[in-house]
């Protein structure tokens, strides 16, 4: 499947290469659909592809323990 | 025996790099992942707060600024060895509530800076009103220590501006790439390397011109104009680094490819190699007073004779160009002058460079700040004058310059009327510089080397425009002459 994630917090290029870093290391570069900067709204847009409940609940868990990020 | 590694020993290092473009936690994570990921890295701390990261890493090799710079270029931040606070330029704080207001400290720091270099730029046009190239006489028959006597006169005039202003660019940089050197001799290693490359080449290039003669031509107006600005554009962008604006220490001017794979085999030799190769270059660099030297190696028609005057004029040069170097490196090695050194010289180094560009506008004839500086001296000079070779000979316009000391003076009037058949004759009465070779875009090609007495140069039938006469740097007050 394929999904949207909003990341809280991620504001700038450090925290869109930081996050972007911290899903590839973890084996999830190729479910990279794209992450981008929400301009002026403090959060960003991760989208996701061919993954499972599982995946998305792992890619939550590892944004949500880097401060200052939160994704619902 | 001693367990090594590949870094060189299991001795750890520690390493402070003071930071530029961090803003927030995620800058000082992102920094630690990147560098951790780094073979040899043990620890790695970065700071916002402080503006700088500390790095431990096997052996005693440290980080060069510039290696971090294009590993972190994406990302926007620079870093260097000088803390930031004491680098930055700008002259704006932000108070508690969020608002910005001009730094008193910061502004006194400026100012200070400003009225030294104020001061440096004052001394470099009273010596070049002094006008010290009157003292040396030189022809094919002159003695070598002629030649080093135009050389010593030439590194503190006008060529002091062009090569004296791209080795100070560069003393920051070479600073930065030999950060890890213990000794002063080690530091001073390129700067060795760039005279040894200037004698090199003013000896053999010199030799070559001597033993081609009158085959070649340095008149090629297109490309010292291109030179002059393309290097002048690099010293710029240095000074710009100096003075620690973010957006020009994303760019680190390179050599050529070409160039340098010829001269070294891998890429830490190529860097190392670096400064002899420019030293070698700077004999293409048409500062006026080189390109007297030049004519005179090309006129002996003798590899030897060509090879000695060049290197003696190199010899003369080096004197202001060894102090500059000195300087540089005496800075540089105390880290609470180095921010000082890097505004005055950033400051010294735009000037020169904005000086040098400005003589190209003037060479190329398009409008420059010289036109604003002697807009009223040529208000006076645009009357017609009595002089007996103003007017038409033989139904040609005739146009008298006199050249003399650093100046053309007209002697008859500068307006001319197009499609009538016109001579310029100079008087050359003991022009110095590179006013031996003067220039005009459009109205004649490249540049004309002047001798003693009278020069008739045919202007064809010139057409309508503005035309600035002027030498083969543009340093000479321009004329200019108007077709209509």
């Amino acid at each position: 499947m394929e999904i949207k994630l909003i990341i809280e917090g991620m504001h700038c290029d450090a925290c869109q290469t930081l996050i972007g870093m911290e899903i590839e290391e973890n084996g999830f570069e190729d479910k990279v659909s794209s992450l981008k900067i929400l301009a002026g709204e403090n959060k960003g847009v991760l989208q996701l592809k061919n993954v499972t409940e599982e995946d998305v609940s792992t890619v939550k868990r590892l944004i949500n323990a880097m401060e200052p990020y939160k994704v619902e | 025996m001693e367990n090594t590694n590949e870094h060189g020993s299991d001795h750890l290092s520690e390493q402070t790099l003071y930071i530029k473009g961090m803003h927030c936690s995620s800058c000082e994570i992102l920094i630690e992942k990147k560098l951790l990921k780094r073979d040899g890295i043990e620890s790695v701390d970065a700071s916002l707060k402080d503006g700088e990261v500390r790095i431990v890493k096997k052996g005693a090799k440290k980080f060069k600024p510039y290696e971090l710079d294009e590993m972190f270029s994406s990302l926007g931040y620079t870093f260097s060895t000088t803390p930031v606070e004491k680098t930055a330029v700008s002259l704006f704080v932000t108070d508690k509530s969020g608002n910005r207001k001009i730094s008193p400290v910061q502004a006194k720091k400026l100012f200070k800076s400003l009225f030294f270099v104020g001061g440096l730029i004052a001394a470099f046009f009273v010596v070049e009103d002094l006008q010290l190239g009157k003292f040396v006489s030189i022809n094919s028959g002159s003695a070598l220590s002629a030649f080093f006597s135009l050389g010593l006169v030439a590194g503190i005039s006008s060529c002091a501006a062009l090569i004296g202003g791209l080795l100070l660019s560069l003393i920051k940089h070479w600073h930065e790439q030999y950060i890890d050197a213990e000794t002063t001799i080690q530091r001073a290693n390129p700067h060795v390397l760039f005279h040894a490359g200037r004698f090199t080449s003013f000896f053999v290039l010199g030799g070559v011109l001597g033993t081609l003669g009158d085959a070649v031509t340095l008149n090629n107006t297109t490309l010292y104009v291109s030179l002059v600005i393309g290097v002048s554009l690099i010293m710029a962008l240095l000074a710009l680094q100096m003075l620690n604006i973010s957006w020009a220490a994303r760019f680190t001017p390179r050599l050529p490819k070409f160039i340098t794979r010829v001269a070294a085999k891998d890429g830490a030799n190529q860097s190392k190699l670096m400064p002899f190769v420019t030293g070698a270059l700077t004999f293409f660099l048409p500062c006026g007073f080189t390109l007297i030297a030049q004519g005179v190696a090309l006129a002996s028609g003798s590899f030897f004779t060509g090879a000695m005057v060049m290197l003696y004029f190199a010899f003369g040069t080096f004197p202001m160009l060894m102090a500059i170097s000195i300087g540089g490196l005496k800075f540089t090695s105390r880290p609470h002058l180095t921010a000082r050194f890097s505004h005055i010289a950033g400051m010294l180094i735009l000037f020169f460079a904005l000086y040098n560009i400005n003589g190209q506008f003037n060479v190329l004839g398009l409008p420059s700040l010289s036109d604003v500086s002697f807009a009223k001296t040529r208000v006076n000079l645009n009357t017609p004058s009595t002089s007996p070779s103003s007017g038409t000979v033989n139904g040609e316009q005739i146009l008298s310059i006199i050249a003399k000391d650093f100046s053309y003076i007209p002697t008859s009037a500068t307006i001319l009327k197009a499609g009538v058949p016109t001579k310029l004759i100079v008087d050359d009465q003991g022009v110095l510089g590179c006013g031996s070779f003067i220039a005009s875009r459009g109205l004649f090609e490249g540049f004309v080397p002047l001798q003693l007495g009278q020069n008739i140069i045919d202007l064809g039938s010139p057409r309508p425009g503005t035309y600035k006469l002027t030498c083969s740097m543009g340093m000479v007050p321009p004329v200019t002459i108007t077709v209509k």
